[in-house]
């Protein structure tokens, strides 16, 4: 690459999915919806072999019904006025005497590939396509800050 | 204010390859404005400037990371969008 018309942004970006107050409809006999916000930084790297680098820096992810109702969200919110900052899982589930969904289930941080991968391995989610395994592996690689 | 679940608008049976989702662009920081206030007129039903005045007040605080809100957690997410000293 001999030039960028690429300057990095002051904020972070957002990737979302689909348009704010939709949800994308998962092909699944449990009628699952999915919703999707990926904010990550970009940063030039001139030495390195890939010159522009993605981080992930905050996410809200969520499996919701029909009824937008989210059944499992996993947030990384670092900023904003949550005490919680480090990343969760709420689940909308009750665990013996133990109601789960308003607690912050701590986790590491969860790349958007794992949660797809999850949602086609252990919810049956019928991937759209057949190499999505593939596709997913690459997708791992995305780094993070914590 | 209540802030109620509401019902989900579904994109059935969405395609990778179709050029509405494969499409991607990059918003101005007025276009950046727009959504964050049709986002919070949507989601909160007021302008976005008087929800980013409200919050600032500390409003609402409490229905953040809420997962019974979470549209209103995706709003304030956006508040770094549209105020770089948010960070």
């Amino acid at each position: 690459m001999l030039a960028s018309a690429y300057f990095a942004a002051p904020h972070a970006h957002l990737a979302t999915f689909p348009p704010p107050t939709r949800a994308v409809r998962l092909r699944s006999e449990h009628d699952p919806h999915l919703v999707i916000d990926l904010f990550y930084t970009l940063a030039q790297q001139p030495r390195a072999q890939e010159p522009w680098s993605a981080t992930t820096s905050g996410y809200l992810y969520a499996l919701r019904d029909a009824q937008a109702r989210d059944l499992i969200a996993f947030h990384w919110h670092p900023k904003g006025n949550s005490p919680v900052t480090l990343p969760h899982v709420h689940v909308r589930a009750q665990a013996g005497p133990l109601p789960l969904f308003k607690a912050h289930i701590p986790t590491g941080v969860i790349p958007l590939a794992t949660v797809i991968r999850f949602a086609i391995v252990e919810l049956g989610v019928q991937p759209l396509r057949p190499d999505w395994r593939a596709i997913l592996e690459v997708s791992d690689e995305v780094p993070s800050t914590p | 204010m209540a802030t109620e679940a509401k019902p989900t608008t579904e994109v059935d049976e969405p395609s990778i390859d179709d050029p509405q989702w494969a499409s991607r662009r990059y918003f101005t920081e007025e276009e950046r404005h727009e959504l964050f206030d049709g986002l919070a007129r949507d989601v909160m039903g007021m302008s976005g400037e008087e929800f980013l005045r409200r919050w600032d007040a500390g409003e609402f605080h409490e229905l953040f990371d809420d997962p019974d809100h979470s549209d209103l957690t995706r709003l304030v997410m956006r508040i770094s969008l549209v105020r770089q000293d948010a960070g």
